[in-house]
């Protein structure tokens, strides 16, 4: 019985919001419906609040963040038909793709007109005094000459061998053979002091130095 | 779009038209910063090649003395080892020719051991003496070498500071009578430039003195290898008497 009145009721209030969109006024409706009056008038008095008030509502935005994250993502079957490749149930777009396009429109509402010519001034800038600085700082650095070359210590090795004699038989031809031998220890000697004229030249490097003490780079 | 083109192609146009207005202005303030900096830096830059030449010089003479000591040890070491050995093998010599004698039983045996001794000892002093003859040589003509590469090196280098002295002098003299920088840097860096040259081509001559170092060396080892050669000849010769005398 009670379920039967509220659909009554129901019925009743469509047909008066049906009226009221009509542009018929509440006065006029009210009295279509006469016999629903009490009910009426509450909806007519939250349609009349709700237009006062409605310029004062304002949704607040973490609730609405709220409501929106709790629906799922892809819940309903409708397909997609301007990309049909995409068979994926489609539901409403994801956080981080809304996150994406608000960068990208974001990165397209600059104004490059503007920032690239700025750009570009303050790069030419930065360059200018960075060569300004670089002429001045080679001005006024020390001058390091770092083309001198560094000379190892002379280590010219020595061989020089020590007797090595064979002891006495009376056999003449070991006895000969062994006073041959001392032959190639002489040989020996003689090569190390040829050795020595490898010193002659030992300064070379040191003397190239000297003559390049004056780098023309450097002023 | 056509629009932000236009504006585009005009925002660059400007910057263009400014970096050239610019650019020039700031070529030129740099380089006469660096003309003008030469001059408020020439001391700095002759104290820096001054002390630089300084340095090099101390280390040119410390490896001489390095040197001159180094040779000075290998001959020492060299005379005493070939000393030592000398008489080493002499020793083993006098007891080879000891055994030789034992073994000798006539007359003629005996004898031709006592030749045999006289023939080998002659020909080991010619040969010692033609191999000490030409290590001499070779120390005198090595010492020589290297006495003639000093000096020349030293007036090279007395040379070399002598221009760059006057170099430094010019420099500072036109510095204080106002010369213009530039003007003055680039003569400055010229006549560096000739001395350093000059210094070059010096020092290529004086590399090539170590040749009459060569040529000593050839003529030595020459002689030292004819020296050995008849060593070896003698030495055959007094052994086939030898086995002569003894019936071998």
């Amino acid at each position: 019985m009670n379920n039967h009145n509220n659909k009554k009721i129901e019925e009743i209030v469509k047909q008066a919001l049906k009226y009221f969109d009509e542009g018929k006024t509440p006065v006029e409706i009210l009295a279509l419906l006469s016999d629903y009056q009490e009910e009426l008038k509450e909806v007519f008095l939250v349609i009349d609040f709700i237009k006062k008030e409605s310029h004062k509502i304002y949704p607040d935005k973490e609730i609405f963040r709220q409501v929106l994250a709790k629906i799922p993502v892809s819940v309903t079957n409708e397909q997609n038909v301007r990309y049909p490749f995409m068979t994926k149930v489609q539901g409403r777009t994801s956080w981080s793709i809304i996150n994406n396009l608000t960068k990208i429109l974001n990165f397209m509402t600059i104004n490059w007109k503007i920032i690239l010519p700025i750009g570009i001034m303050v790069v030419f800038v930065f360059v200018l005094i960075g060569v300004n600085q670089f002429e001045k700082l080679s001005s006024q650095a020390p001058i390091v000459d770092n083309r001198q070359v560094q000379e190892t210590p002379i280590a010219l090795s020595q061989d020089l061998p020590i007797a090595n004699t064979q002891p006495a038989t009376g056999d003449i031809d070991e006895t000969v053979n062994d006073i041959l031998a001392t032959v190639s220890a002489e040989e020996t000697y003689f090569e190390d002091a040829i050795k020595d004229g490898e010193l002659i030249a030992v300064d070379s490097q040191l003397i190239n130095n000297f003559g390049q003490s004056y780098n023309e780079n450097e002023f | 779009m056509k629009t932000n083109s236009k504006k585009l192609f005009t925002s660059l146009f400007g910057l263009a038209f400014f970096m050239n207005l610019v650019l020039p202005v700031t070529s030129y303030a740099q380089t006469n910063q660096s003309n003008t900096a030469f001059c408020s830096r020439i001391d700095q830059i002759i104290a820096t090649i001054e002390q630089r030449m300084s340095d090099r010089d101390a280390q040119l003479q410390a490896r001489w003395q390095e040197r001159d000591a180094n040779l000075a040890k290998r001959e020492a070491d060299r005379l005493a080892r070939l000393s030592d050995n000398r008489n080493i093998h002499k020793e083993n010599r006098e007891a080879q020719y000891a055994k030789l004698d034992a073994k000798a039983i006539t007359d003629a045996q005996k004898q031709a051991v006592a030749s045999f001794k006289t023939t080998v000892e002659a020909a080991v002093l010619t040969r010692e003496a033609a191999v000490d003859s030409a290590i001499s040589v070779l120390q005198q003509s090595v010492n020589q070498s290297i006495d003639a590469r000093r000096t020349a090196v030293e007036t090279v280098i007395n040379e070399f500071t002598s221009a760059k002295s006057a170099a430094n002098a010019k420099a500072i003299a036109d510095c204080s009578a106002g010369v213009d920088p530039n003007t003055i840097r680039e003569a400055y860096r010229a006549s560096m430039k000739v001395a350093q040259e000059k210094f070059k081509s010096d020092f290529q001559a004086i590399e090539k003195l170590q040749g009459s170092f060569e040529s000593v060396r050839a003529t030595k080892k020459q002689a030292v290898e004819q020296a050995i050669a008849d060593f070896n000849v003698t030495m055959e010769k007094a052994k086939a008497d030898l086995k002569v005398a003894f019936q071998q």
